[in-house]
């Protein structure tokens, strides 16, 4: 006997209940819609907490796969990580159940892309393989370009040149001639021309995405397009026209609530202001940038905040927060594989050590600032850097101290 | 009228029970300590008498003493000192033998170490202490919530430093819960207003000799004489058992002021007038697994008590912060391992588990109606921060003013917590409630 007695009444409440679960969905659904860009805070958990309970009820799966595919850019526009992909592995788990192949593969897509934003590369890339596989499988070429291009981004970001090349070409040979996707491709190719250095195809990559976006009215790309030209023209030393694309991007962002992507524009836009000499903007700029990317727990990011927040408490003599802001980006950036970034940050510790006449702390740094970098050709110029300040140091430091009167 | 400066005194107030006027205990306070006074000083009583009794001038006094008029004064401020400190002394004991008298009254509810009721109890305290109406204050809350708790700490706490003349702590309780996971049936039939009240008066009058075949009308009579001269704390506890609540309030509204009346209640008592209400919430998550590790250290269940947070956080996420339910949950871990109770609580399956749910919740789920039932099992779809009327109503499919009539009735008995201000109204449950909601709809 349970607790309210005969079975026939239990199970009327056990209909009741499920009736609820599908009208809340239903509720959830038309808020999303109402919200437009981005739904307030309360109807975000309000859908969470729904989908707890719809994720486990197969007979309203139709109702909860809108919901779940109509949160999911919205979620990760908010910043949701972490929180967020636990529903997208019960979406998967339910789809696999149910057989519904297309909403699987949408659903690995999402989950890519937000495991792309954790920095969490090999798991991205496997999700987005299996989103272009399943795409494929139902004959959705647009959406499987789509794939490939995030495929080919994180590729990219994996230093995978070829590989990255090789999937944004085959996603062009998907997509329609007028198809804006294919301005995503630009922005992948672009930001391999920014990794080879080569500055000016770079900017004619994110001006031609630029354009595409205007015209599209995609305002979020639009954004993501003027932060990566800003970059070009950052290298192309045309600093008032890349602030000019910082400026546009934050505005942009700000308007179509993503805060992430503001946060990495203001770690932009702050070392523009190091680089033209203003000190306390760029700090302002980066400081900005700090809680966004430690709320997301995106650690890439917010390790290169800390750099840059460490390079401008030193150029100010604050030597404290300097060794602390560093300190904590090395930490950081040990566990993501990013041993330039690792050697730049201990140039930096060394820098701030050797201002305040510690100059064996500072040794130590250079010391492991080369061990980072190994024998990597292509960071001849942060290696002289680092070699011509460990020489320095090493001169100061065998240099004997005026005897005391 | 004007107030004895000594009204402050407890010993003042016992007094003033068995006077007629403030004056004439006003007056027997002083003679007996200066009694008191006259068998270890003689001379300072006699002093104090010729000047406060007999009206004498220090001259007059002076004269009659064969002492200057200037060492009347001297001795007279040293005599009034030590009247002081016999006074003082008299409070003392006083406070002393009723503290004991009262311990006697209480359930031993809150004679350990006490979670998350610090700000409540200091509150609540300040309310009581205060002499303004209301004189009537109800704290209100499910089942095993800790409402009997915090009126015994209330009681405790206001009870060496108010000038309440005596205690009367009775309960309408029928049945308890105990942490063995049973329930024991306290008491076959509902208690009346005249029962509450003949339940106070006894024990009131527990020491003293009481006329033969009183009526209960008469003794209300003097219940309320005494209880209306005299600051008295009153508890009446578990009043939603009580058969006549609309008898028994009226009742206490006359016996109130200056004495207090502390109620405990399952059924929020809104649509009276004249009552503070005192709702109380379940713990936080850091306050019940404070509570869940004191427990455990009690009742010497050391991995228990040491256990890191993240293997107590299922006890929260299962019983909420039900202080009830927590304790049960380590009493149970004596016996079985943790998951194993948790999945019982989480499946109303074993004989605890359904004694704990039949004791907070089957009385007042039958008493609901279909529309009740179906708003309520709409609740655990609202997230936990709660939603407004019109999400209710979507979820639950019933038009706005049915879901409205509802929570009408699930509000007052605290199945539902209404909470945000007069602009703006969140429904919500406790976390328990939620579990108890999941059972009831099958829902794994």
């Amino acid at each position: 006997m349970g607790l309210t007695g005969r079975a026939d009444t239990m199970a009327n409440y056990a209909i009741l209940f499920r009736d609820h679960i599908a009208r809340s969905i239903v509720r959830c659904s038309a808020r999303m819609e109402l919200s437009g860009q981005m739904p307030a805070a309360g109807d975000r958990e309000q859908a969470l907490h729904t989908l707890s309970y719809a994720l486990n009820v197969e007979d309203i799966w139709p109702e909860t796969r809108a919901l779940l595919l109509a949160l999911a850019p919205k979620m990760e526009q908010a910043g949701h990580r972490d929180d967020w992909l636990p529903y997208l592995d019960r979406g998967i788990e339910q789809c696999q159940r149910l057989g519904d192949v297309p909403a699987e593969a949408a659903l690995h897509w999402h989950k890519g892309v937000v495991l792309e934003l954790r920095c969490l590369y090999d798991d991205a890339r496997e999700e987005l393989s299996f989103s272009v596989a399943q795409f494929a499988a139902v004959g959705d070429s647009r959406n499987q370009a789509r794939a490939l291009n995030k495929l080919a981004n994180v590729a990219r970001l994996q230093r995978q040149v070829h590989e990255a090349e090789r999937l944004v070409e085959t996603a062009m040979v998907l997509l329609e001639p007028d198809d804006t996707e294919r301005a995503y491709g630009l922005i992948v190719m672009g930001a391999m021309a920014l990794d080879a250095c080569q500055w000016p195809a770079a900017a004619d990559y994110f001006s031609q995405a630029i354009d595409v976006y205007r015209a599209s009215g995609d305002q979020r790309m639009l954004a993501w397009s003027l932060t990566n030209l800003g970059v070009a023209q950052r290298k192309l030393k045309d600093y008032q026209r890349a602030i000019a694309c910082y400026h546009e991007a934050i505005a942009v962002f700000e308007k179509v609530h993503d805060p992430v992507h503001r946060a990495a524009v203001h770690i932009n836009l702050g070392n523009v202001f190091l680089k033209v000499g203003n000190v306390d903007e760029a700090l302002a700029s980066y400081r900005q940038a700090e809680p966004v990317f430690y709320q997301v727990r995106d650690n890439l990011h917010l390790a290169f905040a800390y750099v840059n927040i460490g390079m401008a408490c030193r150029l100010l003599g604050r030597w404290r927060e300097a060794e602390r802001a560093l300190s904590t980006s090395i930490d950081l950036l040990g566990g993501l594989n990013r041993p330039k970034k690792i050697a730049n940050c201990r140039e930096e510790l060394g820098l701030t050590y050797q201002a305040q006449g510690r100059t064996a702390e500072a040794i130590t740094q250079y010391e492991q600032a080369l061990d980072a970098l190994n024998d990597r050709g292509a960071d001849q110029e942060l290696r002289n850097s680092i070699l011509a300040n460990l020489r320095v140091a090493r001169q100061i430091s065998s240099t004997p101290a005026p005897a005391s009167t | 009228m004007q107030t004895s400066q000594l009204s402050s005194l407890l010993l003042f107030q016992k007094i003033r029970a068995n006077s007629a006027t403030e004056a004439d205990a006003h007056r027997q306070v002083l003679d007996t300590a200066v009694e008191a006074l006259g068998a270890v000083h003689p001379s300072d009583a006699r002093l104090l008498q010729l000047r406060f009794r007999q009206g004498m001038t220090a001259r007059e006094a002076g004269s009659l003493l064969h002492l200057a008029e200037s060492t009347v004064y001297t001795q007279q401020r040293e005599a009034i000192a030590r009247l002081t400190a016999v006074i003082e002394g008299q409070e003392r004991q006083i406070r002393s033998t009723q503290l004991a008298s009262w311990e006697r009254r209480l359930e031993g509810l809150a004679t350990a170490r006490l979670v998350g009721i610090d700000d409540q109890l200091a509150s609540l305290s300040a309310r009581l202490g205060s002499t303004d109406p209301p004189f009537v204050t109800s704290i209100e809350g499910i089942g095993g919530i800790g409402k009997s708790t915090l009126a015994e700490a209330l009681v405790r706490r206001l009870a060496p430093e108010t000038a309440y003349v005596d205690l009367a702590w009775v309960t309408a309780r029928q049945q308890s819960f105990n942490l063995g996971g049973s329930i024991r049936e306290e008491r076959r039939s509902l208690l009346s207003a005249l029962g509450i009240a003949e339940l106070i008066f006894d024990q009131l009058w527990q020491d003293e000799v009481q006329p033969l075949a009183l009526s209960s009308g008469h003794k209300l009579q003097m219940l309320q004489q005494r209880l209306k001269q005299t600051p008295h704390l009153v508890v009446v506890d578990n009043l939603e058992t009580v058969a006549d609540l609309d008898q028994l309030l009226p009742t206490i509204h006359q016996l109130a002021n200056p004495s207090q009346f502390i109620l405990t209640s399952r059924e929020s008592l809104f649509s009276e007038s004249g009552i503070y209400h005192h709702p109380l919430r379940e713990l936080g998550q850091v306050h019940a697994l404070q509570l869940v590790r004191q427990e455990a250290e009690e009742r010497n269940l050391p991995s228990l008590a040491s256990a890191p947070d993240d293997d107590l956080v299922p006890i929260y996420d299962t019983v909420g912060g039900n202080p009830l339910a927590l304790r049960l949950v380590v009493g149970q871990v004596h016996i079985y391992p943790l998951e194993h109770v948790l999945n019982g609580l989480r499946g109303a399956r074993g004989q605890s588990a359904l004694n704990l749910y039949t004791y907070v919740y089957r009385k007042a789920w039958d008493s609901l109606g279909e529309n009740e039932q179906s708003v309520l099992l709409a609740m655990p779809l609202i997230r936990e921060q709660g939603g407004e009327l019109d999400d209710v109503a979507a979820v639950s499919g019933l038009p706005p003013d049915v879901v409205g009539d509802a929570l009408a009735t699930l509000v007052p008995m605290n199945l539902v917590d209404a909470r945000g201000d007069f602009d703006q109204r969140r429904y919500t449950i406790h976390s328990l409630t939620r579990t108890f909601l999941h059972e009831i709809a099958h829902w794994a």
